[in-house]
């Protein structure tokens, strides 16, 4: 499946990825991110609130990007609603009160478009790094718990119960917002990586 | 200047507003079919345009834009950094591109090399 030299150098070039999300994403808050080495998990999808150390019923707020092309799959912007809270509140919105099913639309609409540039930044760097143009979808918003958001992935229209899982964990000085970026890919797509990171001569 | 915003997403529209500052005549559409029809009515001088939209995308709007007016000056605004993107959009008639984040200064900019070349 994938060696542990493999997932190394994906971490490494995940987290180069991530480089210009983070930037993104400092210039939306006015904060600094502060990212902890990406962890890859070919796993089942129900163990990922293990892989997250989150429980299944922790409520969050998600922004999914589909993506397509020679590699598929979802990534995810993920945030439990009282990061989420404080995450408005540096986006100068005003500051909102939980829960968060009561989050206005120009909130919402705040937090998908932050998801949204975030998620695009680190697609685009990251396939970049690849030589793999990436196509993008739609983005869109869930709300509820972990278990139920994990029910809802899908990647291209497929349920898939075992993946891929990316996980990066951020979190900005200051504002002490934390959240997770989770790629999730099917296991052909994980293949189409490992070659392109061979081709491009990161695996030795 | 007139300038019209298409972009579904309030947060960008807001950004690009601060950017842009007190000085331009600013329209908002917050989708493609919504931003042709406002084009039609409103001829402006400048459109910033998102590429990812519900319903028509941003190269679909722009393809139609640069057929209902040759001339129109489209500037693409977007979270997508990979280079074929731009392509695509340059091919199809757009000037610029920026990335999201909107940032004033790349804002300006842009707006000022179009407008003094």
């Amino acid at each position: 499946m994938i060696s542990q030299n493999q997932k190394e150098v994906l971490g490494e070039l995940i987290n180069i990825g991530f480089g210009r999300a983070a930037s993104s994403l400092s210039i939306l808050t006015g904060k600094r991110i502060l990212m902890e080495t990406p962890q890859v998990e070919v796993c089942l999808l129900r163990d990922l609130a293990q892989v997250l150390q989150l429980s299944l019923h922790t409520d969050v707020i998600t922004i999914h990007q589909v993506f397509g092309g020679k590699l598929k799959g979802t990534a995810i912007f993920l945030l439990d609603t009282s990061n989420a809270a404080l995450l408005v509140q540096l986006l100068n919105l005003p500051q909102k009160a939980m829960p968060a099913e009561e989050l206005s639309e120009g909130e919402c609409d705040a937090l998908m478009e932050t998801g949204n540039i975030v998620l695009a930044a680190f697609l685009s760097s990251f396939g970049g790094l690849l030589q793999i143009p990436v196509h993008f979808n739609v983005p869109s918003m869930l709300l509820g718990s972990l278990q139920k958001m994990l029910s809802s992935i899908t990647v291209q229209g497929e349920e898939i119960k075992y993946g891929v899982v990316v996980k990066i964990h951020y979190r900005m000085t200051e504002g002490n917002v934390e959240g997770h970026i989770v790629i999730v890919m099917g296991l052909s797509s994980m293949e189409t990586m490992i070659q392109a990171m061979e081709t491009e001569g990161y695996v030795l | 200047m007139k300038i019209l915003m298409i972009d579904d997403s309030r947060l960008s529209q807001k950004m690009l507003r601060t950017a842009l500052g007190e000085q331009h005549e600013l329209i908002e559409a917050s989708n493609g079919t919504e931003g042709i029809e406002k084009y039609r009515l409103f001829k402006p001088d400048l459109v910033f345009l998102d590429l990812i939209m519900p319903g028509m995308n941003g190269l679909d709007v722009l393809k139609e834009l640069r057929q209902m007016d040759p001339q129109a000056k489209v500037i693409l605004g977007t979270a997508d950094l990979q280079p074929v993107t731009w392509e695509e959009g340059r091919r199809l008639g757009a000037l610029r591109i920026i990335h999201k984040p909107f940032q004033p200064h790349e804002v300006r900019k842009a707006i000022r090399d179009l407008f003094s070349s």
